[in-house]
Protein backbone atom coordinates (compact mmCIF):
# COMPACT_ATOMS: atom_id res chain seq x y z
CA UNK A 1 0.00 0.00 0.00
CA UNK A 2 1.47 3.05 -0.53
CA UNK A 3 2.55 5.77 1.83
CA UNK A 4 -0.60 8.23 0.83
CA UNK A 5 -3.00 5.56 0.88
CA UNK A 6 -2.09 4.61 3.93
CA UNK A 7 -2.22 7.89 5.24
CA UNK A 8 -5.67 8.49 3.86
CA UNK A 9 -7.01 5.17 5.61
CA UNK A 10 -5.20 5.76 9.00
CA UNK A 11 -6.47 9.82 8.48
CA UNK A 12 -10.37 8.47 8.07
CA UNK A 13 -10.38 5.54 10.29
CA UNK A 14 -12.28 6.67 13.64
CA UNK A 15 -12.31 4.17 16.80
CA UNK A 16 -15.68 4.60 18.58
CA UNK A 17 -13.89 2.64 21.76
CA UNK A 18 -11.86 5.44 22.44
CA UNK A 19 -11.05 5.90 26.15
CA UNK A 20 -8.88 7.47 28.33
CA UNK A 21 -6.88 5.28 31.21
CA UNK A 22 -5.98 7.23 34.74
CA UNK A 23 -3.84 6.50 37.35
CA UNK A 24 -1.68 9.03 39.92
CA UNK A 25 1.68 8.48 41.44
CA UNK A 26 3.75 10.99 43.67
CA UNK A 27 5.77 13.49 41.88
CA UNK A 28 6.84 15.50 44.13
CA UNK A 29 10.48 16.86 44.03
CA UNK A 30 11.06 14.80 40.44
CA UNK A 31 10.87 18.42 38.76
CA UNK A 32 14.18 19.03 40.86
CA UNK A 33 15.41 15.90 39.96
CA UNK A 34 14.88 15.55 35.97
CA UNK A 35 16.38 19.72 35.95
CA UNK A 36 19.53 18.79 37.51
CA UNK A 37 19.50 15.21 35.05
CA UNK A 38 19.54 17.72 32.47
CA UNK A 39 22.72 20.25 32.92
CA UNK A 40 24.81 17.51 34.93
CA UNK A 41 28.24 17.42 32.78
CA UNK A 42 31.61 16.00 33.39
CA UNK A 43 35.29 17.71 32.36
CA UNK A 44 37.03 16.01 30.13
CA UNK A 45 40.78 17.09 30.41
CA UNK A 46 44.13 15.58 28.06
CA UNK A 47 47.53 15.55 29.24
CA UNK A 48 49.75 16.11 26.30
CA UNK A 49 53.32 16.74 29.29
CA UNK A 50 54.97 18.26 31.53
CA UNK A 51 52.63 18.68 34.85
CA UNK A 52 49.27 20.17 34.19
CA UNK A 53 46.43 18.30 32.08
CA UNK A 54 44.08 20.43 30.09
CA UNK A 55 40.42 21.29 29.64
CA UNK A 56 39.57 20.12 26.51
CA UNK A 57 35.48 20.25 27.10
CA UNK A 58 32.73 20.13 29.67
CA UNK A 59 30.17 17.39 28.63
CA UNK A 60 26.75 16.64 29.11
CA UNK A 61 26.28 13.47 30.97
CA UNK A 62 23.13 12.94 28.94
CA UNK A 63 22.50 12.69 24.65
CA UNK A 64 19.03 14.32 24.00
CA UNK A 65 19.36 12.20 21.52
CA UNK A 66 18.90 8.90 23.25
CA UNK A 67 17.88 9.79 26.65
CA UNK A 68 15.06 8.17 28.42
CA UNK A 69 14.24 9.19 31.91
CA UNK A 70 13.23 5.70 32.86
CA UNK A 71 16.80 4.88 32.90
CA UNK A 72 17.60 7.20 35.38
CA UNK A 73 18.10 5.68 38.99
CA UNK A 74 14.91 7.32 40.67
CA UNK A 75 12.35 5.79 42.71
CA UNK A 76 9.05 7.70 41.41
CA UNK A 77 10.67 7.77 37.66
CA UNK A 78 10.66 3.76 38.26
CA UNK A 79 7.02 4.08 40.15
CA UNK A 80 5.84 6.20 36.95
CA UNK A 81 7.39 3.55 34.40
CA UNK A 82 4.75 0.51 36.44
CA UNK A 83 2.10 2.87 36.42
CA UNK A 84 2.00 2.81 32.62
CA UNK A 85 2.61 -0.73 32.70
CA UNK A 86 -0.25 -1.19 34.28
CA UNK A 87 -2.30 1.20 32.35
CA UNK A 88 -0.32 -0.10 29.38
CA UNK A 89 -2.35 -3.51 30.38
CA UNK A 90 -5.79 -2.26 30.30
CA UNK A 91 -5.09 -0.30 27.32
CA UNK A 92 -4.13 -3.41 25.44
CA UNK A 93 -7.92 -5.29 26.94
CA UNK A 94 -9.55 -2.24 25.69
CA UNK A 95 -8.26 -2.75 22.59
CA UNK A 96 -8.11 -6.15 21.86
CA UNK A 97 -4.06 -6.09 21.67
CA UNK A 98 -1.79 -8.98 22.37
CA UNK A 99 0.14 -7.48 25.38
CA UNK A 100 2.71 -10.38 25.51
CA UNK A 101 3.20 -10.65 21.78
CA UNK A 102 3.66 -7.02 20.87
CA UNK A 103 7.39 -6.48 21.91
CA UNK A 104 6.10 -2.67 23.43
CA UNK A 105 7.89 -0.10 23.92
CA UNK A 106 8.30 3.61 26.10
CA UNK A 107 10.33 6.84 25.40
CA UNK A 108 10.14 9.89 27.64
CA UNK A 109 10.22 13.51 27.04
CA UNK A 110 10.37 16.89 29.59
CA UNK A 111 7.68 19.43 28.15
CA UNK A 112 7.74 22.78 30.47
CA UNK A 113 6.47 25.12 27.69
CA UNK A 114 3.21 24.40 26.51
CA UNK A 115 0.98 27.02 24.44
CA UNK A 116 -2.73 27.33 25.42
CA UNK A 117 -3.33 28.63 22.16
CA UNK A 118 -2.28 25.33 20.22
CA UNK A 119 -3.43 21.68 19.98
CA UNK A 120 -0.61 19.44 19.94
CA UNK A 121 -0.69 15.77 18.85
CA UNK A 122 2.01 13.26 19.31
CA UNK A 123 3.08 10.86 16.93
CA UNK A 124 2.49 6.60 16.27
CA UNK A 125 -1.22 7.61 14.63
CA UNK A 126 -2.98 5.66 16.67
CA UNK A 127 -3.11 2.02 18.30
CA UNK A 128 -1.55 0.26 18.83
CA UNK A 129 1.06 3.25 19.32
CA UNK A 130 0.05 5.35 23.09
CA UNK A 131 0.63 8.47 24.29
CA UNK A 132 0.98 9.04 28.23
CA UNK A 133 1.17 12.57 29.89
CA UNK A 134 2.58 12.40 33.66
CA UNK A 135 1.35 15.64 35.40
CA UNK A 136 4.54 16.98 37.70
CA UNK A 137 3.33 20.79 37.83
CA UNK A 138 -0.13 22.33 36.79
CA UNK A 139 -1.78 25.36 38.17
CA UNK A 140 -5.05 25.59 39.77
CA UNK A 141 -7.57 24.81 37.26
CA UNK A 142 -5.51 23.55 34.96
CA UNK A 143 -7.38 20.92 32.34
CA UNK A 144 -6.13 18.96 29.74
CA UNK A 145 -8.58 18.10 26.59
CA UNK A 146 -7.54 15.16 24.40
CA UNK A 147 -10.05 15.59 21.57
CA UNK A 148 -13.55 16.49 23.10
CA UNK A 149 -12.59 15.01 26.78
CA UNK A 150 -11.72 17.43 28.85
CA UNK A 151 -10.15 16.44 32.23
CA UNK A 152 -9.26 18.70 35.30
CA UNK A 153 -5.74 17.89 35.78
CA UNK A 154 -3.35 18.08 39.25
CA UNK A 155 0.26 17.16 39.93
CA UNK A 156 0.85 13.44 39.68
CA UNK A 157 -2.10 12.60 37.18
CA UNK A 158 -1.27 10.19 34.88
CA UNK A 159 -3.33 9.95 31.09
CA UNK A 160 -3.03 7.05 29.15
CA UNK A 161 -4.67 6.86 25.57
CA UNK A 162 -4.42 6.11 22.00
CA UNK A 163 -1.79 8.19 19.76
CA UNK A 164 -2.94 10.65 17.27
CA UNK A 165 -5.39 12.27 19.30
CA UNK A 166 -5.54 16.21 19.17
CA UNK A 167 -4.23 17.58 22.96
CA UNK A 168 -4.99 20.61 24.52
CA UNK A 169 -3.10 22.43 27.04
CA UNK A 170 -6.04 24.92 28.74
CA UNK A 171 -2.68 26.59 30.35
CA UNK A 172 1.34 25.82 30.47
CA UNK A 173 2.18 23.36 32.67
CA UNK A 174 5.31 21.07 33.42
CA UNK A 175 4.65 17.08 32.31
CA UNK A 176 6.68 13.86 31.92
CA UNK A 177 4.92 12.84 28.10
CA UNK A 178 5.61 9.51 27.11
CA UNK A 179 5.25 7.38 23.85
CA UNK A 180 4.69 3.87 24.02
CA UNK A 181 4.90 1.50 20.79
CA UNK A 182 5.08 -1.68 19.72
CA UNK A 183 9.44 -2.58 18.62
CA UNK A 184 8.07 -3.00 15.03
CA UNK A 185 7.25 0.59 14.69
CA UNK A 186 11.18 2.18 16.13
CA UNK A 187 13.35 0.81 13.01
CA UNK A 188 14.47 4.22 12.67
CA UNK A 189 14.68 5.26 15.92
CA UNK A 190 18.02 6.10 17.83
CA UNK A 191 19.45 2.83 20.20
CA UNK A 192 18.67 3.75 23.64
CA UNK A 193 16.35 6.40 23.10
CA UNK A 194 13.22 3.75 24.03
CA UNK A 195 13.12 0.61 26.63
CA UNK A 196 10.75 -2.61 26.91
CA UNK A 197 7.44 -1.78 29.19
CA UNK A 198 6.90 -5.89 28.17
CA UNK B 1 23.14 41.11 11.30
CA UNK B 2 21.09 40.15 8.43
CA UNK B 3 22.52 36.90 6.35
CA UNK B 4 24.37 37.61 3.00
CA UNK B 5 23.63 35.30 0.19
CA UNK B 6 26.30 35.49 -2.45
CA UNK B 7 25.44 33.03 -5.70
CA UNK B 8 28.19 30.71 -6.43
CA UNK B 9 27.55 28.31 -9.91
CA UNK B 10 30.05 25.28 -8.87
CA UNK B 11 30.07 22.77 -11.74
CA UNK B 12 26.96 24.24 -12.75
CA UNK B 13 25.08 23.82 -10.02
CA UNK B 14 23.57 26.76 -7.77
CA UNK B 15 25.06 26.78 -4.37
CA UNK B 16 25.07 30.49 -2.92
CA UNK B 17 27.62 30.89 0.18
CA UNK B 18 26.55 32.25 2.90
CA UNK B 19 28.14 34.85 5.00
CA UNK B 20 27.16 33.38 8.36
CA UNK B 21 24.73 30.72 9.92
CA UNK B 22 21.17 32.16 9.40
CA UNK B 23 20.82 34.02 12.27
CA UNK B 24 17.17 35.08 11.18
CA UNK B 25 16.57 31.27 12.52
CA UNK B 26 17.25 32.11 16.15
CA UNK B 27 19.08 29.56 18.34
CA UNK B 28 18.78 26.71 15.96
CA UNK B 29 20.37 23.56 14.37
CA UNK B 30 20.09 20.70 11.56
CA UNK B 31 19.39 17.46 11.95
CA UNK B 32 19.63 14.95 8.47
CA UNK B 33 18.26 11.59 8.34
CA UNK B 34 20.17 9.66 5.28
CA UNK B 35 17.99 6.18 5.37
CA UNK B 36 19.52 3.12 4.38
CA UNK B 37 15.97 1.74 3.58
CA UNK B 38 13.34 3.54 3.35
CA UNK B 39 10.64 2.04 0.96
CA UNK B 40 10.43 5.42 -0.53
CA UNK B 41 12.38 7.86 0.52
CA UNK B 42 16.62 9.11 0.18
CA UNK B 43 16.25 11.66 3.29
CA UNK B 44 14.53 14.05 5.38
CA UNK B 45 15.96 17.33 6.23
CA UNK B 46 15.14 19.08 9.63
CA UNK B 47 15.63 22.34 11.34
CA UNK B 48 15.29 22.51 15.29
CA UNK B 49 14.61 25.54 16.37
CA UNK B 50 16.10 26.10 20.22
CA UNK B 51 19.89 25.40 21.50
CA UNK B 52 20.06 22.02 22.22
CA UNK B 53 23.32 22.44 19.76
CA UNK B 54 25.29 25.64 19.15
CA UNK B 55 23.84 27.52 15.92
CA UNK B 56 24.98 25.80 12.88
CA UNK B 57 25.44 22.45 13.96
CA UNK B 58 24.10 20.03 11.37
CA UNK B 59 23.80 16.23 12.57
CA UNK B 60 24.00 13.65 9.20
CA UNK B 61 22.43 10.42 10.88
CA UNK B 62 20.63 7.26 9.68
CA UNK B 63 18.36 7.91 12.66
CA UNK B 64 15.24 10.30 13.51
CA UNK B 65 14.87 12.20 15.89
CA UNK B 66 12.20 12.07 18.50
CA UNK B 67 11.60 15.30 18.80
CA UNK B 68 8.89 16.72 15.75
CA UNK B 69 11.27 19.24 13.55
CA UNK B 70 10.44 22.74 13.40
CA UNK B 71 11.15 22.46 9.69
CA UNK B 72 11.23 19.75 7.45
CA UNK B 73 11.73 18.27 3.88
CA UNK B 74 11.11 14.98 2.92
CA UNK B 75 13.56 14.03 -0.35
CA UNK B 76 12.74 11.24 -2.48
CA UNK B 77 14.48 8.48 -3.93
CA UNK B 78 15.99 11.18 -6.40
CA UNK B 79 16.78 13.97 -3.63
CA UNK B 80 13.79 15.82 -5.15
CA UNK B 81 12.19 17.32 -2.36
CA UNK B 82 8.33 16.13 -1.72
CA UNK B 83 6.69 17.45 1.80
CA UNK B 84 7.79 20.76 3.16
CA UNK B 85 6.46 21.29 6.85
CA UNK B 86 7.11 24.55 9.36
CA UNK B 87 5.79 24.93 13.00
CA UNK B 88 2.73 26.97 12.55
CA UNK B 89 4.58 29.38 15.35
CA UNK B 90 7.50 29.84 12.53
CA UNK B 91 5.52 30.72 9.70
CA UNK B 92 5.35 33.28 7.14
CA UNK B 93 8.61 34.42 8.35
CA UNK B 94 10.59 33.77 5.22
CA UNK B 95 12.67 31.04 6.16
CA UNK B 96 12.73 28.36 3.41
CA UNK B 97 14.42 30.40 1.11
CA UNK B 98 17.23 30.37 3.50
CA UNK B 99 17.26 27.00 4.65
CA UNK B 100 16.63 25.46 1.32
CA UNK B 101 19.56 27.02 -0.63
CA UNK B 102 21.84 26.41 2.70
CA UNK B 103 21.13 22.62 2.88
CA UNK B 104 21.65 23.03 -1.07
CA UNK B 105 24.93 24.25 -0.96
CA UNK B 106 26.16 21.98 2.23
CA UNK B 107 24.77 18.84 0.65
CA UNK B 108 26.40 19.15 -2.91
CA UNK B 109 29.58 20.23 -1.24
CA UNK B 110 29.62 17.03 1.45
CA UNK B 111 28.33 14.41 -1.10
CA UNK B 112 28.06 15.94 -4.19
CA UNK B 113 24.17 15.38 -3.74
CA UNK B 114 22.02 18.18 -5.93
CA UNK B 115 18.79 18.89 -3.67
CA UNK B 116 15.78 19.90 -6.26
CA UNK B 117 12.12 19.96 -6.30
CA UNK B 118 10.05 17.92 -7.99
CA UNK B 119 7.67 19.74 -10.41
CA UNK B 120 4.36 18.85 -8.24
CA UNK B 121 4.41 21.85 -6.43
CA UNK B 122 1.39 23.43 -4.57
CA UNK B 123 1.05 26.75 -4.89
CA UNK B 124 2.59 27.33 -1.44
CA UNK B 125 5.43 25.57 -1.86
CA UNK B 126 5.61 27.21 -5.76
CA UNK B 127 5.91 30.46 -3.76
CA UNK B 128 9.01 29.01 -1.67
CA UNK B 129 10.56 27.55 -4.10
CA UNK B 130 10.66 30.75 -6.64
CA UNK B 131 12.24 32.69 -3.74
CA UNK B 132 14.70 30.25 -3.44
CA UNK B 133 15.66 30.08 -6.91
CA UNK B 134 15.72 33.81 -7.19
CA UNK B 135 17.77 34.17 -4.00
CA UNK B 136 20.47 31.79 -5.29
CA UNK B 137 20.03 32.88 -8.98
CA UNK B 138 19.76 29.16 -9.92
CA UNK B 139 18.85 29.13 -13.87
CA UNK B 140 18.34 25.48 -14.29
CA UNK B 141 15.03 25.24 -12.01
CA UNK B 142 12.45 22.84 -12.15
CA UNK B 143 9.14 24.83 -14.00
CA UNK B 144 5.58 23.60 -12.05
CA UNK B 145 3.57 20.61 -13.34
CA UNK B 146 0.50 22.56 -13.20
CA UNK B 147 -0.76 21.63 -9.43
CA UNK B 148 -0.34 24.73 -8.06
CA UNK B 149 -3.21 26.25 -10.04
CA UNK B 150 -5.65 22.78 -8.98
CA UNK B 151 -5.35 24.28 -4.94
CA UNK B 152 -8.86 24.51 -4.00
CA UNK B 153 -8.39 27.44 -1.47
CA UNK B 154 -6.19 27.03 1.59
CA UNK B 155 -3.32 24.18 1.06
CA UNK B 156 -3.93 20.93 3.01
CA UNK B 157 -1.92 20.44 5.55
CA UNK B 158 1.07 17.34 5.10
CA UNK B 159 0.46 14.97 7.10
CA UNK B 160 1.88 14.46 10.06
CA UNK B 161 4.69 11.78 9.99
CA UNK B 162 5.10 12.12 5.98
CA UNK B 163 8.34 9.86 6.09
CA UNK B 164 6.57 7.05 8.18
CA UNK B 165 7.42 4.48 9.30
CA UNK B 166 10.02 6.45 10.30
CA UNK B 167 8.09 9.03 13.09
CA UNK B 168 8.49 11.73 14.75
CA UNK B 169 7.35 10.16 18.31
CA UNK B 170 7.48 13.50 20.85
CA UNK B 171 4.40 16.08 20.53
CA UNK B 172 4.31 18.80 18.05
CA UNK B 173 2.37 21.92 17.60
CA UNK B 174 -0.11 20.77 15.27
CA UNK B 175 -2.31 23.99 14.90
CA UNK B 176 -3.14 27.46 15.96
CA UNK B 177 -6.45 27.96 17.69
CA UNK B 178 -8.19 31.12 15.81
Amino acid sequence: MSNIIWEKKMFHMQNKNFKIFYDTCNVDGLINFINKSNIDCEEKLIFISGTKAENISNDLIIDDRTKNYFTMYNEQLLSILKKNKLLLKNACEHYDVNYDKTAYHISSEYRDSLLDSAWYDAGGVKVPSFTSLCVLEAEENSSITIDDNKTEVKPGLILFFESGRKIRYSKNMKILSCNIAPMSMLQFQYPQKWIPIT
Amino acid sequence: METIVTPVINNGVATPSFSQYPKEFGDSWIHVTLFDDHLTLAAIMCLYINDKHPPGTIIISKYMMNDYPDMHFTFNKNFEGERMYTNPVYRKRGYWKLFGILMRSIFYNYNGTVLESTSNRALAVERAYLAMVKLAKQKDWVPNNGRMFNHMGSEIEPPRDPAYPAVWYNQRVGGIDE
